[in-house]
């Protein structure tokens, strides 16, 4: 006769044996049904960052993945800069700052996007850099230092639309009043691989403003 | 786009039951127990790839705080992880068959 102790270790080890196939099982349900219906669409969608183009005093392009070492941006941040030169150039502001991941001066992200900007033909007086910062956090601090002593408080934040999720409410919480611009928004006509896309970025937002928030940073 | 991938694999996955029951003469019966092993594998590659990131998460947040130096939590966000975590996950599960398929020493003897 086996012991009580025993008889209990033999029914976690059945319980955890059990586990792989129902996880399995509970993955494949989540693989079709994020690939092959609009949920992630849902989700994204539900959580997105309205858009809310309107005046204000800078228009503030985040940084996204650095350039590389010939000096090339990288998609993401080539998107992002022509959407803020494309606001400055409409008048909606007259400052247009760029924020970089700069390692180096050959990948010096900023200062990259900042020589862009002035070939489409914006003044060098209304173009700012902020370089140096690591996190989303630390960017709203980097441009907080930049614009916060000219006295800007309003600004137009340009990001993509998953990162929109958490850098909307990171500057709001550093005291600017934001206008979110996401770059792109959420589609619904999309395929399986783009829906699976969707949803990582969603989730991973969704994740890094949880840390945020647990951490207190909002 | 979606009729296409799902035309193709349905059509795949019916020949290759024709082709298995009929040509290769397999079982009908093992299929649900093949499937089942199939779960089995996708569910322990799922153990592996969370319980990789979540080590890689606390290793860059403790390197964050011990080294003084930032490391990106971005590192995370690679298909690697889910490639080598696949084999690991593959590998353990189909070390385990293995093992509970093997007709133990005592029913030998």
């Amino acid at each position: 006769m086996d012991s009580p102790l025993v008889c209990s270790l033999r029914t976690a080890r059945r319980t955890l044996a059990r586990m792989p196939p129902l996880l399995g099982l509970g993955i494949i349900v989540l693989f079709v049904v994020s690939a092959f219906t609009p949920m992630a669409n849902v989700l994204a969608e539900s959580v997105a960052v309205r858009p809310e183009v309107a005046p204000a005093d800078a228009i503030v392009v985040l940084a996204a993945g650095g350039a590389s070492s010939s000096g090339a941006l990288s998609d993401n941040s080539l998107r992002r800069a022509i959407y803020g030169i494309d606001l400055y150039l409409k008048g909606l502001a007259p400052l247009l700052v760029f924020s970089g991941n700069d390692p180096d001066a050959s990948r010096a992200e900023s200062r990259i996007r900042a020589h862009m900007a002035q070939e489409f033909g914006v003044s060098p007086q209304g173009v700012l850099t902020s370089s140096g910062a690591n996190t989303t956090r630390e960017e709203a601090a980097h441009v907080k230092g930049l614009l916060w002593p000219r006295g800007v408080r309003n600004i137009l934040l340009v990001t993509d639309a998953d990162h929109m999720i958490r850098a909307a409410p990171v500057f709001t919480h550093a005291g600017f009043r934001v206008f979110a611009v996401p770059v792109n928004e959420p589609e619904w006509d999309l395929g399986p691989g783009d829906r699976l896309d969707l949803l990582r970025g969603t989730l991973r937002e969704i994740v890094a403003l949880l840390y945020y928030k647990i951490a207190g940073y909002l | 786009m979606t009729l296409l991938i799902v035309g193709i694999v349905g059509a795949t996955s019916l020949t290759s039951y024709v082709v298995g029951s009929r040509s290769l003469g397999l079982p009908t019966t093992d299929l649900s127990a093949a499937l089942k092993k199939m779960l089995d594998c996708i569910g322990t590659i799922l153990i592996f790839t969370v319980l990789n990131l979540a080590i890689g998460a606390a290793a860059i947040l403790g390197a964050r705080f011990l080294i003084g130096r930032f490391v990106s939590l971005y590192f995370l966000n690679d298909e690697t992880w889910v490639v080598l975590s696949a084999l690991q996950g593959l590998t353990w599960a189909l070390w385990r068959q293995a093992g509970r398929s093997r007709p133990s020493i005592s029913r030998r003897t």
